[in-house]
């Protein structure tokens, strides 16, 4: 069996056989997956990141094989997909500072973590919720999916100044929110 | 605590996906890729298509179709089996009786360089070969056999020649039957076109085919040959050579020579350029 090291490689051999796209949904699909849940809850995440490895997969031929890893593509193309889920999203993210019931988190097993929701993460949930989507997007996307200021411009396809300075935006209204003093800078760059 | 690590914290908990929504994703992804793959083997099967059909237009002019000029031994030395038949007839030293005087001439034909194949044609009888070589008066001596398919072997003698000094080199003509032919048809100018249509028995076939072979001057590319019932078709000139056999029931009305751009040019010398019709 044909070993595929690393997702250009996969991609590139998946022009000719279409089969070799498994290395890059097999390396992938958990990350995109629990990003997508992490937004907008276990059922539409299913479909979500489902369609995202679809979509990838007819469009691999514009990848940029000199990125070594696909991850930040495919996020790019599960926010770009998240984007008919927003209002779902804000919805969730209200009711939950409302209740303190997360219902993104609705298994049993994580009981625990809704009785356990404290006060700051109710309003950083209404500070979310508040959140211009696309300044969600590049928020979450650094957070969460721990992507720098490039590969953030790379997936949603926009300026690595554009980047900045919704990141910024970001940063402000939930620190606002929260009302936490204003921290140093965090760089973008990550190793 | 800052805000990115609250936010980072947030929603933590959230698992791994489960088996069955893992299942489900790949289930439809090899949906669309088995998909893809029936579509790039599609398209495959019709880029193969495409090339053997080029290939086969390719080949056909190549090994012919029908009696299409061929290029099996275009420009390429003549097999050793094709040189051990007819064209070995060449180099038979000449009778002790013969005189003088046709000694002289028949030296002058004496082959001073290689054959080489011109074209070969697919017929009814098996595809006819034609090779050439120069000859000491700086003529063209030139030889045409029956082979076999891919033109290594000979498997009958068809015709055979060499040009009259002048046809092509520009000598003056000489005095001797063909060069008074020539000054009788063409005072003034070069000839154009030479042609002569045959019956050629193949006896290692048992058949008989009728066919059409000539000279064209440098210039002609190809030859219309038109025939009475209104019909006709074009034939490609190799270095000056041209052969095809035609339907025996045929009847040629007339030749016409064609430059490069397929402009037909003056046609003379030949009977066919000006006679209304073969005559058999």
């Amino acid at each position: 069996m044909t070993v595929v090291e690393d997702d250009a490689a996969a991609i590139s051999a998946s022009l000719s056989n279409p089969a070799a796209f498994r290395a890059v949904f097999d390396r992938h699909f958990d990350a995109v997956h629990r990003f997508v849940r992490r937004r907008v809850g276990s059922t539409p995440a299913d479909d979500i990141a489902a369609e995202t490895f679809v979509r990838a997969f007819e469009h691999r031929s514009r990848f940029r094989r000199e990125r070594d890893s696909a991850l930040p593509w495919l996020l790019g193309i599960a926010v770009n997909i998240l984007g008919r889920h927003y209002r779902d999203e804000e919805r969730q993210l209200r009711a939950y500072a409302r209740t303190g019931v997360d219902p993104v988190l609705e298994t049993v097993e994580l009981v625990d973590a809704r009785l356990d929701a404290e006060a700051s993460r109710r309003r950083l949930a209404e500070a979310l919720a508040g959140l211009r989507p696309e300044e969600r997007d590049v928020l979450l996307l650094f957070a969460w999916a721990e992507l720098d200021y490039g590969e953030i411009a790379d997936a949603l396809e926009v300026p690595i100044g554009t980047v900045r300075s919704r990141l910024s935006r970001a940063r402000e209204h939930v620190r606002s929110a929260l009302a936490l003093k204003p921290e140093t800078e965090v760089t973008g760059e990550r190793a | 605590v800052n805000e990115l690590e609250l936010i980072r914290d947030f929603r933590v908990a959230v698992p791994s996906p489960t088996a069955a929504a893992r299942a489900a994703a790949l289930e439809r992804l090899t949906e669309r890729w088995e998909a893809r793959r029936r579509t790039l083997v599609g398209r495959r099967r019709v880029i193969l298509a495409v090339a053997l059909l080029i290939a086969a237009l390719a080949t056909g002019t190549a090994v012919g179709l029908g009696d299409r000029v061929i290029d099996l031994v275009r420009g390429k030395p003549a097999p050793t089996r094709i040189k051990e038949g007819p064209l070995s007839t060449w180099d038979r030293p000449l009778p002790a009786n013969m005189p003088e005087s046709e000694r002289a001439v028949r030296r002058g034909y004496e082959i001073v360089g290689e054959w080489r194949g011109v074209l070969a044609v697919r017929t009814s009888a098996g595809l006819l070969a034609l090779w050439k070589a120069p000859a000491r008066n700086g003529s063209v001596c030139f030889e045409y056999m029956f082979t076999n398919d891919d033109a290594t072997r000979w498997v009958a003698p068809a015709e055979g020649g060499c040009d009259h000094p002048g046809w092509h080199s520009g000598d003056p003509w000489p005095n001797d039957r063909f060069g008074r032919e020539v000054r009788k048809h063409l005072p003034r100018g070069r000839p154009t076109l030479a042609a002569q249509i045959d019956f050629r028995p193949v006896t290692t076939v048992r058949k008989e085919i009728k066919w059409l072979r000539g000279r064209a001057a440098l210039g002609i590319a190809q030859v219309e040959i038109r025939f009475r019932n209104g019909t006709s078709r074009r034939i490609g000139v190799y270095d000056t050579f041209f052969a095809a056999e035609l339907p025996r029931e045929s009847v040629v009305r007339r030749l016409v020579p064609l430059d490069a751009r397929g402009r037909a040019a003056a046609c003379n010398y030949t009977r066919l350029c000006s006679w209304p019709e073969e005559s058999r």
